[in-house]
């Protein structure tokens, strides 16, 4: 019943939903203990990707909003980059996460996770959206970065995806540091301001975070390799 | 060595940045960790990079877009006949035999009061199969609802928690209601009633009655 303790909660403006606008800053209750306040996003947050799917499989709208906050930014971002435009992004969006809701009662956890699950969706989608509206290719140093039937190439996309849902398994206290530091371009001393933390306890909890990261990203690959 | 995180980052101070050094020049098992983090802070740096922001209202857009799962549709008249009589024949039975289509109590709850209502209490059942369920709430004690205030029932696991309806309560402190619930109502380990405030759109954290879900 974390969700549920009285307590408050100072929570950044949105980032316009790059995909990781669900941090609060985590006030401190007697103890030392954790108070998760904040809106209603938050209480999704140490949900796992397969059981919220499995709720958007019953017609639960609350759970693909979940799975929204934690990868449209993504989505959004391969949008506009490899298609080029805001229009043709937000059309990406829209076609990932309506078929992740049309779909979703077919997703088979046993098979891949759910981050792979939606990259291949985005990049099906992404590929199909390049077809139909004969969108140039957009490239880097020149080099072509994603062409329909060569998509994804480099493995990057797919790579970004697995990142995403390791970073979502975090505790709310790493993934914070984390996306603070990453996402909104905060000093550790500013993330020390923000969460009225020691910087000492900022450095070594960024140290902690990081390699709880590294742990996750590789649990899922050796968990994933020994399944194929 | 709690500073090889920021030292990865190159968020260290220039003395930092020497003494992390000097020390990974002296220890192996930390210069592979250091490798360890590094990779890590770049597969973070290149989501950060890729990851853009959508339009604030793009959400909104995506969940309107969506189709319902349960579109109505338009059934020829004599189906809808014998679907109406099936269904006087279902309720007939379930008065008769209350175990039988989906009657029988799937889990309950034992609700027991916080502070804020400390002689409250209340049960909570969930009866039903299929599509959805239904929660039978009886509560006592709730102080009675001020203007423009009501109370919300909430499934709730961990951090989150998703509403299973709402209700108001009189003069005297006692509800018997029954609201609508998911398929997977009875899968949430447990339950809590809020007291809530209209044109408010954030649930609050007034929790006035709580119990853990139980399956019978």
């Amino acid at each position: 019943m974390e969700g549920l303790v009285s307590g408050s909660a100072e929570c950044l403006p949105p980032d316009h939903g790059r995909g990781w606008d669900i941090i609060c800053s985590v006030g401190r209750g007697p103890g030392g203990s954790v108070i998760a306040g904040g809106l209603g996003r938050l209480w999704m947050d140490r949900v796992e990707d397969e059981v919220l799917v499995r709720r958007v499989a019953s017609g639960d709208e609350r759970a693909l909003s979940g799975l929204y906050d934690r990868y449209a930014g993504l989505v959004y971002g391969t949008g506009m980059r490899y298609l080029g435009d805001r229009e043709t992004a937000e059309e990406l969006v829209q076609d990932v996460f309506t078929s992740v809701w049309k779909n979703a009662s077919g997703f088979d956890p046993t098979r891949a996770s759910f981050a792979t699950w939606v990259y291949r969706i985005t990049r099906n989608r992404a590929t199909d959206l390049i077809r139909r509206r004969k969108a140039r290719v957009r490239t880097v140093d020149g080099e072509p970065l994603f062409e329909p039937g060569e998509t994804d190439p480099s493995g990057e996309l797919s790579r970004n995806f697995d990142v995403a849902a390791a970073l979502s398994r975090l505790t709310p206290v790493h993934r914070e540091v984390l996306v603070l530091a990453y996402f909104h371009g905060f000093s550790q001393r500013e993330i020390s301001d923000r969460t009225a933390t020691p910087l000492g306890t900022v450095k070594s909890r960024t140290t902690a975070a990081l390699r709880a990261l590294r742990e996750t990203l590789r649990f899922d690959e050796d968990r994933w390799s020994a399944d194929e | 060595m709690d500073l090889l995180g920021p030292y990865v980052m190159g968020t260290l101070e220039p003395y930092e940045e020497r003494e992390v050094e000097y020390h990974l020049e002296r220890c192996a098992d930390c210069r592979e960790e250091a490798q360890e983090l590094q990779l890590a802070h770049e597969r973070l740096a290149d989501l950060a990079y890729s990851t853009g922001a959508p339009p604030e209202d793009l959400k909104a857009r995506v969940v309107a877009g969506i189709p319902r799962r349960e579109a109505s549709r338009r059934v020829p008249t004599w189906v809808a006949a014998v679907a109406a009589a099936f269904c006087v024949l279902a309720v007939l039975a379930v008065i008769i035999t209350p175990d039988l289509f989906g009657g029988r109590a799937m889990a309950s709850a034992n609700l027991s009061p916080t502070g804020r209502a400390p002689g409250a209490g209340g049960e909570v059942s969930i009866r039903g199969t299929g599509e959805n369920m239904e929660m039978r709430l009886e509560a006592w004690g709730l102080p009675p609802c001020k203007s423009e205030q009501y109370y919300e029932l909430w499934l709730v696991e961990g951090d989150e928690r998703v509403s299973a309806g709402s209700f108001s309560v009189g003069q005297s402190g006692r509800v018997e209601v029954t609201l609508s619930a998911p398929n997977f109502a009875a899968s949430y380990p447990s339950v809590g009633v809020t007291a809530e405030y209209d044109k408010d759109p954030t649930a609050s954290h007034a929790k006035m009655l709580s119990g853990e879900l139980h399956e019978l």
